[in-house]
Parts: C-alpha cells; structure tokens; sequence
C-alpha cells in the first residue's frame, strides 16, 4: 500500500494533545523520531500495531489518526 | 541522520578511499616506476583496507535508552540487503563464467583471480547495501505495507 493512499492527522492531534513533541510521542509508540517525521510527512505507511500504538499515545482511536484515502468500495 | 545512516556514510566513504587507493598505486608502480602489470597489481592490496569499515561499529553505539531499531528501519535494512543480493549475483556469476571464455573448458584459472571474485563480491555488497540505504532514509522509507 503506497503511503499517499493513507491520510494522517499526526501533526495536529500533537499540538492538541498539549503540543506533544515529536521525541514525547516516539517514545510513547516505541518508534525513533525519524519514524515520526515520515510519518507525518506521508513519507512512511506505519504497520497496523504501530498505528495503533500512536492513536494510544495521542489519546484518540485509530481512524481519528489515520484515514484511507484510496478508492472506496 | 542516525546510525545506519552514518555507518553506511562511513562505509562508502572508507570503500571509495581503499580503491581510489588501490588505483592510484598501480597506476604510479607501473608508469612511475615501471614495474611490469603483474607487480603493478600489488597496489590492489590497499583494497583490503574495506576491512576497516567493520572494524569499530561502537563508533555509531546509541547511548541513550531509545529503541535503536523501529519497524521503519528494519524494513529499510531489509530493502537494503534485498539490493545488495540482487546486485551480487549477476556480478558473481559473470566473474563465475569469465574463464570458461576467456581460458576455455580446460584452461587454468589464476589464483588471484579466485581472490578478485570474493573482493568485488564483498565490494558490491557493501556499496549497494549503504547506497540503498542511504537512499531509503532520505526518502522516508516509503510504506511499512511492504
């Protein structure tokens, strides 16, 4: 699955979440902070267990973070 | 840039350095000092220098507590070997089958030569696998959905 199919909201759900960093929220997921930025940036599709460690560090369920954005059946 | 990243910078950097070496002394043994072509190839020992790339991995030893290695990353080392492997083999092989050309079905490969197809494997391996890696982290290392 390329990575631009699928939408995120990492970034804004940070600054919501108390303006989170980006380090704050790689160590809660488990992740380096490169793996944040790519992911922010649409760069990198995570798996489904790293989406759901980031919607459970942010606080939110995992569609509020991510959004398929491909074609809809 | 991350520890990957910088041993496969150093690695690049360290191959680049053994062969411009290595070229660099047979060419002045041989036009500068005139040996013949087979003593000039002695300059080929600085390529044994690559060794030096494997030497001190704690160079790069993360110190802090974070995870040194992520789901990204090991996809990305993956990808990076995938490369390495694909860029051996037709190498290999070709080297494999020189002499059959070269010297015929019954003919005598040269000692060195044996010794050349381990060094140019291990040098493609090396070169492809930082370049892929390399490459990879700077373009985000695209989907974790392989």
């Amino acid at each position: 699955m390329a990575a631009s199919e699928i939408k995120n909201h990492v970034r804004r759900l940070r600054f919501e979440n108390g303006r989170m960093t980006q380090q704050q929220l790689a160590d809660k997921a488990g992740v380096t902070r490169q793996t944040i930025i790519a992911v922010e940036a649409g760069k990198y599709c995570p798996s489904l267990a790293l989406a759901f460690r980031i919607a459970n560090a942010l606080g939110v369920r995992i569609e509020n973070v991510f959004q398929y954005q491909g074609e809809q059946g | 840039m991350n520890r990957w990243q910088k041993e496969a910078r150093f690695t690049l950097i360290v191959m680049a350095v053994a062969l411009a070496l290595s070229l660099v002394t047979v060419g002045v043994l041989r036009f500068v000092f005139g040996f013949e072509w087979r003593s000039a190839m002695a300059g080929f020992g600085f390529i044994s220098l690559m060794a030096l790339s494997r030497v001190d991995p704690s160079m790069f030893r993360i110190k802090s507590k974070k995870p040194p290695l992520d789901e990204r990353d090991l996809l990305i080392k993956r990808k990076a070997m995938i490369a390495a492997y694909w860029g051996f083999w037709p190498i290999f092989v070709l080297m494999a089958m020189a002499p059959f050309f070269v010297y015929g079905p019954d003919g005598k490969v040269p000692v060195i030569y044996l010794c050349s197809m381990v060094f140019a494997g291990m040098f493609v391996v090396m070169t492809l696998y930082s370049i892929a890696i390399l490459q990879e982290y700077g373009r985000g290392g695209k989907d974790g959905g392989q």
